[in-house]
């Protein structure tokens, strides 16, 4: 849809009718996201499918990311507690800030480039080649099959990724600790999960779990609103990385005030 | 390539279970550290100022977590009441009667109510007890301490600049040590003078070791007594007995005293009565008297019959022997 009414005239401004309308098409995709998932049929073995391409097939780059993570995390805040002779409280630290934000953020954008550029990519190699109406014309919901499916996948996945890659960063947190003030692997945990609560670690797969629903929605959307044959493809899966990174971090914003809020209530 | 269908399902199922098993482990975990699992006992306390304590802040006796602050809300006349939870476990321990101040678990930690004190006859703390409030040090306590610490610090800077200021222009004794040519000459000079008496006694230390060593040489009445036990122990026999020789003297010469002393024994009536002793004089005048008379009646007894005889040939003898002695010293004599 164009950013005209219906006789082609301009309501406000080119930009601004055309981003009303995107959020108008957004909000009814995830309208229709939520109602299609309710209802049979469920695909499950596509989305176990999916899991498998967006959770297993992740985890090396994950693993990687996260361990590095925590290394050098641990390694730049050294000298800046060192100053304070608080380097005790580098587990606390390295704890706080993998479990509460780096972990569910990391595993987000990490997602976003590469889960939601191919499921970008995908659908819209299959909107242009019009494998989407070939699957309508053969009885088959492509919105229930190929959006629901992938962004159920992202959605489960993206907690499972991101509780792996604190575990993995706390680990390389702990080989630089280890390294230099020779602390136990009991001690190093017993000290980071003791400034932590239950609230850091539910935000945390809660946060991730709507990254990862934004992820696989976002990527779903423009991969079927891609035109334009394989210029439209690029774009759609251009268009899925910028804008799902970009939600993600408002996202983030959003849920740290809510997370203050909770906690202001002694949660 | 992807793996056939059912294989994916294996994978995303172990991969599922790890993650849940992350995530439950972290749970345990954060629950354990937190005694969220823990049977707990609800306590307050109010306090005048509690310097930042929060919701969530811990709980210490002994040095130890038993509990948690659960909430803070003010009362009265702006006073905070700290509502806290103590592990049950913990309360067995904790008195009743216990104190509760607000301090810090480092110089730059985190705020922490301390629990301390309280009698063992107390009864234990139990739901709902409020706890006496202690006397707590605070950052500006600390802070008070420190200014102090910095005035005297300021004070001893200045009076040691006063003294170096002294010292550099030669004023007091040092101040001339460091300064006086002719005091340092002569400290030198005393120093040198140290060293050659030092040196001298160091030598003369030499001497009477040598010396020692001669003296403790056996055959020698100083070695005998150092190293031979017969000698030591007959001098000590003859010491002993010259002490019993002279403690028998003493008790006789303490005798003699008392007996002078006493005018009415023999010896005090002869030292102190004058009558007596003029009667004894007269009676020796008398005796002297008796035995002239006497020698020149023996005398006219030698000359008369029949003792005459005897006396002459006595006399014969005595010319006789007389001669033999001298004949025989001049045959002697070459």
């Amino acid at each position: 849809m164009g950013a005209h009414d219906e006789v082609g005239r301009t309501v406000i401004s080119t930009s601004i009718d055309r981003l009303a309308l995107g959020v108008h098409d957004g909000a009814a995709f995830v309208g229709r996201f939520f109602k299609e998932v309710a209802r049979p049929p469920y695909h499950l073995r596509e989305i176990i499918h999916q899991c498998y391409e967006v959770g297993y097939r992740t985890l090396p780059l994950i693993t990687l990311t996260g361990l590095i993570t925590g290394i050098v995390f641990t390694k730049q805040s050294r000298p800046s507690l060192a100053a304070f002779g608080a380097t005790s409280w580098l587990p606390s630290l390295i704890t706080i800030a993998l479990i509460r934000s780096l972990a569910p953020l990391i595993t987000a954008l990490i997602c976003a480039g590469k889960v939601g550029s191919s499921i970008g990519a995908e659908l819209g190699s299959m909107k242009v080649t019009e494998q989407v109406e070939a699957m309508e014309v053969s009885a088959i919901n492509p919105f229930k099959y190929l959006v629901v499916t992938r962004t159920l996948a992202t959605t489960l996945m993206v907690p499972a990724l991101t509780l792996y890659c604190g575990v993995v960063g706390l680990f390389g947190s702990f080989l630089n600790v280890r390294g230099n003030e020779a602390a136990s692997l009991a001690s190093f945990l017993k000290s980071g999960f003791s400034t932590i609560g239950f609230l850091d670690l539910g935000s945390s797969v809660v946060k991730a779990a709507v990254y990862g629903f934004s992820v696989g929605i976002i990527a779903c959307y423009h991969g079927l609103r891609a035109t334009s044959g394989t210029q439209g493809v690029g774009r759609a899966a251009t268009a899925s990385v910028v804008m799902s990174m970009f939600v993600i971090f408002v996202e983030e914003v959003l849920i740290v005030q809510v997370n203050v809020w909770l906690r202001g209530y002694g949660l | 390539m992807s793996p056939p269908p059912q294989r994916q399902a294996v994978i995303v199922g172990v991969f599922t279970t790890i993650a849940i098993a992350i995530l439950i482990g972290g749970i345990l975990t954060i629950g354990d550290l937190n005694d969220t699992f823990t049977r707990k006992v609800q306590v307050s306390a109010v306090f005048d100022e509690v310097g930042g304590l929060q919701r969530g802040d811990n709980i210490w006796f002994s040095g130890v977590k038993v509990g948690v602050v659960t909430e803070l809300r003010f009362q009265g006349d702006a006073q905070v009441v700290v509502e806290m939870k103590v592990d049950e476990a913990a309360t067995e321990f904790i008195a009743r009667d216990c104190q509760a101040r607000v301090s810090s678990d480092g110089l730059i930690g985190s705020r922490i109510v301390v629990l301390y004190g309280g009698s063992a006859e107390a009864p234990r703390l139990e739901e709902g007890d409020e706890l006496e409030v202690g006397v707590a040090l605070s950052t500006d306590d600390i802070m008070r301490v420190f200014q102090e610490n910095n005035e005297n610090l300021l004070a001893i800077t200045t009076d040691l600049k006063g003294i170096s200021g002294d010292l550099a222009k030669g004023r007091g004794t040092l101040g001339r040590l460091l300064e006086d040519e002719l005091m340092s000459t002569q400290v030198a000079e005393t120093v040198t003078s140290l060293s050659l008496a030092s040196e001298e006694a160091r030598t003369m230390g030499a001497s009477m070791s040598s010396f020692a060593g001669k003296l403790n040489r056996e055959g020698t009445l100083p070695g005998d007594l150092v190293n031979d036990t017969t000698s030591y122990a007959a001098l000590t026999r003859t010491v002993t007995s010259l002490e019993q020789a002279g403690a028998r003297a003493s008790t006789m010469v303490d005798g003699l005293a008392t007996a002078v002393d006493d005018p009415l024994s023999p010896l005090g009536t002869l030292l102190r009565d004058r009558a007596a002793g003029a009667d004894l004089k007269q009676t020796l005048e008398q005796v002297n008297q008796g035995s002239a008379l006497l020698s020149e009646d023996l005398e006219a007894l030698q000359h008369t019959f029949p003792l005459k005889g005897y006396f002459r040939r006595q006399a014969r003898k005595a010319e006789k022997a007389e001669k033999a002695e001298k004949s025989k010293k001049s045959d002697e004599t070459p």
